[in-house]
C-alpha cells in the first residue's frame, strides 16, 4: 500500500530566500510524524503549502495518490487535510457550536441540520468542550480556544491533521490530556504532521520525526536518535550554544 | 413561528393599504421609506456577514433606473424588470469574481469607483451613441403601483434573508466575515459564496431601480447615479445595525425621515448636516440600534 501523503521536491521562494528547499518526505495513514527543527527552519511554510495557502513553486504533493499541489485551500480541505494555526483563529462572532459546524457543513461528506448540531457538539465533547457549546470563543481561555480550533479541523474529518505548535503553552495537565488526545486521534486511523517544540510530547507521541534546517530536511528517524543526531543539535543549539 | 409569520403577514397587509391612506405626499414618503428599506436590507445581506463595505449601491440602481428609461415605453413591465435583472446579475458576476479577491479598504474604493464607472460609461454612450443628454420615462404605471411593487420585493429581501440565515450559505459568510484563511481552510469556496450573495445583494439593488425610475419623469447619468444613495444606504444599514434582518430598516425610518426635514427646512445646509450625523452614528452607535436593542434585552 503506498504512503498517504507523498511530498517529493517542494519548493517554495520569498524573493531570494528559498524557504523550502527540495523537500521529499511521505505520512502514512494513522502515523504521527513530527516536523522539528529551529525558528524559521520553514517548518510552517511547509504546513502552509500542504494546506493549500501557499502555492508551491515546484514539487508534487499528492494525497492516496491524487496531486493536490496548486489546488485552492478549499478543495485541499475538502479532500481530507485539516489544519489548525500557529496563533488560534476562531471564528470569532461565531458560537463554538458554530466554529464547528462550520468544518461539519463544509468538509468531506457534508453534514447539515440537527444532525450536525448534534455531532459538533459531539465533537466539542470530544476535546473536552463539552459545555461550552454556546459560548463565545472570546470566553474561552487560551488553551480551550485551541481546543475549539482542534474540533473544527476534526470537523472536517480529515485523514491528516495539521497542527502547528498546537501543544504549546499547555501546562502539564493539559499537555498530558492533549498527547492523549492526539494518541487517540492517530488510534482512528487519522495521520498527523506535527510541528511542535515540546520534546517531551514528541518523544511520546511521533513514531518518526523530521528536522528542517533552512528550509532543507537535515535528519529524519526515530526520535531519540534523530534528536541525538550531531547536526540537529548543531542546528538547534549553533557552535556557541547559546539556549 | 407561527405567531411571528402571522405578525409579519398582519404587517405587510397593513401596508399595503397604505396608498388608500395617504395622499400624494404621504404616499411619496412611504414609497422613500420602502425603496431604502430594500436597498438596506439587500446591503447589508452582503455586507453585514462578509463586512466587505460596498459603495457600488447606486451603480447597480441605476442600471435599473437606465434600463426602464430605455425599455419601459417598448416593451411590456415584466419584460424590462427581467433585463434589469438580467444585466445586474452579469454585472454583478463580472465585479465580483474581479474585486472579491480585494480586501477591506481596496473593495470600498473599488465599489465606489464602479458607480462612478458606470456612470461614465452611461453618460459616454448617451452623449456619443443616442446623441441626448437624458431621458423622458413615460410610463402609465402609478405611485400605488410602484409603492406595492417595491413592497413585494421588500418582502422577498427578508425572505432571502431569513432563508439565507438559516442555510449554509449563511453560515459561509459569518465565517467569511470572521476570518476568511480560516473559512478557505474549512472547505468553503470563499470567492463563490461572496459572488453568489453579491450577486443576490444587488439583484434587488437593481430591481428597486427599476420600479423607481418612472417616479422621475426625466432621468439622466447624475440623477441615476447619484452616489450620495450609496453613503445613504450604508448609514442607514449602520444606524440600524447589520447583525440582524430586522436591523437595518431600523436605521431607515428613522433616517429617512430626518434627512426628509433636513432637505425641506435646510435646502443649503444639507449635505453638512447628513456628514455631521454620519459621523454621530458611527462613533455613537457602532453596532446600530439593533445592537443596542439587543443589550438592552
Amino acid at each position: 500500500m503506498s504512503a498517504l501523503l507523498e511530498v517529493e521536491g517542494l519548493t517554495r521562494r520569498f524573493g531570494g530566500l528559498v524557504a523550502v528547499d527540495g523537500l521529499s518526505f511521505s505520512v502514512d495513514a494513522g502515523e504521527i510524524v513530527g516536523l522539528l527543527g529551529p525558528n524559521g527552519s520553514g517548518k510552517t511554510t511547509v504546513l502552509n503549502l500542504l494546506s493549500g495557502a501557499l502555492r508551491a513553486d515546484s514539487g508534487r504533493v499528492a494525497l492516496r495518490g491524487q496531486a493536490i499541489a496548486g489546488r485552492p485551500a478549499h478543495r485541499i480541505a475538502r479532500l481530507g487535510i485539516a489544519r489548525t494555526f500557529q496563533l488560534v483563529r476562531p471564528l470569532a462572532s461565531m458560537s463554538c457550536r458554530d466554529n464547528v459546524l462550520t468544518g461539519l457543513a463544509f468538509g468531506r461528506g457534508v453534514a447539515w441540520g440537527v444532525a450536525a448540531r448534534g455531532e459538533a457538539e459531539a465533537l466539542l465533547g470530544r476535546v473536552g468542550l463539552g459545555r461550552a457549546a454556546d459560548s463565545l470563543p472570546g470566553e474561552l481561555t487560551y488553551i480551550d480556544q485551541k481546543r475549539l480550533e482542534l474540533a473544527r479541523a476534526l470537523a472536517l474529518r480529515p485523514e491528516l491533521l495539521l497542527l502547528d505548535e498546537w501543544l504549546a503553552g499547555l501546562n502539564p495537565t493539559e499537555l498530558a490530556e492533549g498527547i492523549a488526545l492526539i494518541r487517540g486521534l492517530s488510534g482512528q486511523g487519522i495521520a498527523i504532521l506535527l510541528v511542535e517544540h515540546v520534546m517531551d510530547a514528541i518523544r511520546s507521541l511521533c513514531g518518526r520525526v523530521m528536522v528542517m534546517n533552512t528550509g532543507r530536511l537535515i535528519a529524519s528517524g526515530l526520535p531519540q536518535e534523530v534528536l541525538a543526531d550531531p547536526e540537529v543539535v548543531r542546528a538547534y543549539l549553533g557552535d556557541d550554544g547559546d539556549a | 413561528m407561527i405567531a411571528r409569520l402571522s405578525l409579519a403577514a398582519v404587517a405587510v397587509a397593513a401596508l399595503a393599504c397604505v396608498p388608500f391612506l395617504f395622499e400624494a405626499y404621504g404616499l411619496s414618503l412611504a414609497i422613500n421609506l420602502i425603496s431604502y428599506t430594500v436597498l438596506a436590507t439587500a446591503w447589508s445581506l452582503f455586507s453585514g456577514p462578509t463586512r466587505y463595505v460596498s459603495l457600488a449601491t447606486v451603480a447597480f440602481f441605476g442600471i435599473g433606473a437606465y434600463t426602464t428609461a430605455v425599455f419601459a415605453e417598448i416593451l411590456p413591465w415584466p419584460a424590462v424588470l427581467a433585463i434589469a435583472a438580467g444585466i445586474g446579475i452579469v454585472v454583478a458576476a463580472i465585479v465580483g469574481l474581479s474585486t472579491l479577491r480585494l480586501s477591506g479598504v481596496y473593495f470600498v474604493i473599488f465599489s465606489f469607483g464602479l458607480a462612478e464607472l458606470v456612470r461614465q460609461l452611461v453618460t459616454w454612450w448617451e452623449v456619443n451613441k443616442s446623441r441626448t443628454l437624458g431621458r423622458y420615462v413615460f410610463t402609465d404605471i402609478t405611485a400605488a403601483q410602484i409603492y406595492w411593487q417595491l413592497l413585494a420585493l421588500a418582502v422577498l429581501v427578508f425572505v432571502a434573508g431569513f432563508l439565507i440565515g438559516r442555510s449554509r450559505l449563511g453560515l459561509a459568510l459569518r465565517a467569511i466575515g470572521d476570518d476568511e484563511t480560516v473559512a478557505r481552510h474549512s472547505g468553503i469556496d470563499t470567492t463563490r459564496a461572496k459572488v453568489a450573495l453579491f450577486a443576490l445583494s444587488t439583484l434587488f439593488m437593481t430591481l428597486t431601480g427599476a420600479i423607481m425610475a418612472p417616479r422621475w419623469t426625466y432621468i439622466d447619468p447624475a440623477i441615476a447615479f447619484n452616489p450620495v444613495v450609496s453613503f445613504t444606504v450604508l448609514i442607514m444599514a449602520l444606524l440600524g445595525g447589520v447583525h440582524r434582518l430586522w436591523g437595518p430598516v431600523m436605521g431607515v425610518v428613522p433616517l429617512a425621515l430626518l434627512f426628509e426635514f433636513l432637505l425641506a427646512r435646510f435646502p443649503n445646509h444639507f449635505s453638512i448636516m447628513v456628514g455631521l450625523v454620519f459621523i454621530l452614528i458611527v462613533y455613537a452607535i457602532p453596532r446600530g440600534i439593533a445592537g443596542l436593542v439587543e443589550r438592552r434585552a
